[in-house]
């Protein structure tokens, strides 16, 4: 009996790769189920204290859906000023909210300073540190989120901004990126910080580092290639790590962007194939509970880490 | 002048490129070889660390080696290459196992270079350079035997291009004109592919060419880099150059759209971009 036949067979199966339209297809999924948690949960309790808030965001999803543009900056500082938790928490309406913005990708114009934003930071800086106890690994995880979201909707002071990544970044050795247990959790949001810093001259001086912090998590990427990376953190849940994974691999698709170097974007794609089998299994149901949510949120970032990997990759093969 | 001591660690017993390198060595006046380790075919530790290193496509390797030995092109073409370089230096044997109990050199197979059994072997026969074929990473003790240290050959050119995937590395960062492709002869540290550098091979590109074909250049370019170094080493003509961490990045395989784009920019090359 000829055995190869059956042998190839197998072997195909085994090899059966994810493709860039098995994203597609996950993509739309996903796309189709998060528009209709939005629409029935408009009523819910998030809804009417958005509403609450003089804030039609009904009507934002509404033209967010539709493609139209709104108010991104009246509606954050409105946000802001009224609960700054809501922003530190991955759970919040306001969270989606800002991960909204991002898919959107429109540009802010105007730079808006928040007083209420700093003085969050201050506080959770006095008693942060990357490599301390849970509560000041948190802290240091939460004003480093703060920072970057401030940064990146441009309503944080730059200089102000990279003197506290800079309290940060020495509070963080490079060989304590990654311990026994994982990589620190919430760093990518420093790297993602430092990352639109280097971009300006303001950031030199950080400008080593944030290669050296870069090729770290790409060698843990590539030699370990783990579906998720494993995380230091006191959050045992699977969810949370898949989240900050994919918020490393946005970082990673960052750091190719800002300097270049194709082995980011190479890193990237494989990485983005690794955590397909996990997406796979997200369902998102109309229950508005911080674990749905939390898998809206990851639907965001892998949809925003798709969509950039197809952007440059696209780029990459016209040149 | 007394004979150069040359020991061999080989990645498994039927190994080409060993096989040739023992074979070219053995030819060397004034060079005595003095062991050869082969790793054994299946142990955990390999089958764990060669899934880590290739992933899925590790199955398709070993259906193409040991069951479909003239299915792949590219087994066609390197086994004509080989074909060539065997006649040239005489090889008659096809495994390490024949070849070394034909010349009387003592031989072993391991379960890794850095298990117990391959380093009392090696200590034992005290070898003035270990010849590492194969990507095994050693450790420091598998380091620290040889009086001269352990020579490697790098598919790829130092210190620019380390780690893996060195054949489409420099095509799609289309760096072919200045940095090229090649191979280098290098003296082994802990890090990946980041000890002195001794010499380079240039692989000259030819209209036509793919990453196949280019693939089978490099046996040829890497046999005779190994044996002209332990030549020199011999003849103490050999100076080492150390490599600065910043002249060089580690580069690891790449995703399949990525293989596919150096590909079709290899298609596209042009008598311009031959000029290595």
């Amino acid at each position: 009996m000829n055995l190869m036949p059956i042998i190839e067979k197998f072997l195909l199966w085994i090899e059966k790769d994810v493709s860039i339209e098995g994203h597609q297809v996950n993509i739309e999924r996903l796309t189709t189920e998060i528009n209709k948690y939005l629409i029935v949960n408009r009523e819910g309790k998030e809804g009417k204290k958005f509403n609450r808030l003089e804030l039609n965001i009904n009507n934002s999803i509404d033209k967010f859906i539709k493609g139209d543009e709104f108010d991104n900056i009246n509606i954050i500082n409105l946000l802001l000023r009224s609960d700054i938790n809501l922003v530190v928490d991955d759970t919040s309406l306001m969270s989606i909210y800002m991960q909204l913005h991002e898919l959107n990708d429109n540009s802010i114009e105007d730079s808006v300073d928040n007083p209420t934003l700093s003085l969050k930071i201050e506080n959770l800086l006095q008693n942060a540190s990357w490599i301390g106890n849970p509560k000041e690994k948190n802290n240091a995880h939460i004003a480093s989120r703060l920072i970057f979201w401030g940064l990146k909707m441009e309503f944080l002071d730059r200089d102000y901004a990279a003197l506290k990544i800079k309290l940060l970044v020495e509070g963080l050795p490079l060989n304590k990126l990654f311990n026994s247990n994982g990589m620190i959790f919430g760093s990518s949001f420093l790297l993602r910080s430092l990352l639109i810093l280097v971009r300006e001259e303001i950031g030199a001086e950080f400008l080593d580092y944030t290669k050296d912090i870069s090729e770290l998590i790409l060698r843990r990427l590539e030699i370990k290639k783990e579906g998720v990376l494993l995380m230091d953190t006191s959050i045992k849940n699977e969810k949370s790590s898949i989240l900050e994974h994919l918020r490393c691999i946005r970082a990673v698709l960052e750091v190719y962007i800002v300097f270049g170097d194709v082995r980011f974007l190479n890193a990237a794609l494989k990485a983005n194939d690794r955590i397909y089998p996990y997406i796979i299994k997200i369902k998102i149901n109309m229950k508005m509970s911080s674990r749905n949510i939390k898998k809206i949120l990851i639907s965001f970032n892998y949809m925003k880490s798709i969509k950039e990997q197809e952007k440059r990759f696209s780029l990459l093969c016209q040149t | 002048m007394s004979n150069l001591r040359v020991a061999i660690s080989a990645p498994i017993d039927s190994n080409l490129y060993s096989l040739l390198v023992t074979q070219g060595c053995i030819k060397l006046e004034n060079v005595e070889i003095v062991g050869v380790i082969a790793l054994k075919t299946f142990t955990i530790e390999r089958a764990w660390y060669e899934y880590t290193r290739f992933g899925k496509k590790i199955f398709r390797k070993i259906f193409n080696k040991y069951f479909n030995a003239n299915a792949s092109l590219q087994s066609n073409i390197q086994n004509k290459a080989g074909e060539y370089l065997s006649m040239d230096l005489g090889l008659e044997h096809k495994t390490l196992k024949k070849l070394t109990g034909s010349n009387n050199i003592p031989f072993l197979k391991v379960e890794s270079p850095n298990c117990k059994s391959s380093l009392e072997f090696l200590k034992k026969h005290s070898p003035d350079i270990i010849l590492s074929i194969g990507s095994f990473i050693v450790k420091k003790p598998f380091l620290q035997i040889p009086k001269n240290g352990v020579f490697n050959v790098h598919m790829g050119i130092l210190p620019e291009y380390r780690g893996i995937g060195v054949t489409e590395w420099p095509i799609i960062e289309n760096t072919l004109k200045e940095i090229g492709l090649g191979v280098s002869l290098h003296l082994m540290e802990r890090g990946v592919d980041t000890g002195p550098v001794l010499m380079k091979r240039y692989i000259s590109l030819t209209k036509g060419d793919t990453l196949v074909s280019l693939e089978s250049k490099y046996l040829k370019e890497m046999v005779n880099l190994m044996i002209l170094g332990v030549q020199m080493l011999r003849d103490k003509e050999l100076k080492p150059v150390p490599q600065k961490k910043s002249e060089g990045k580690q580069y690891f395989e790449t995703h399949k759209r990525m293989n596919k784009l150096a590909q079709q920019q290899l298609s596209c090359i042009t008598n311009d971009d031959l000029i290595r």
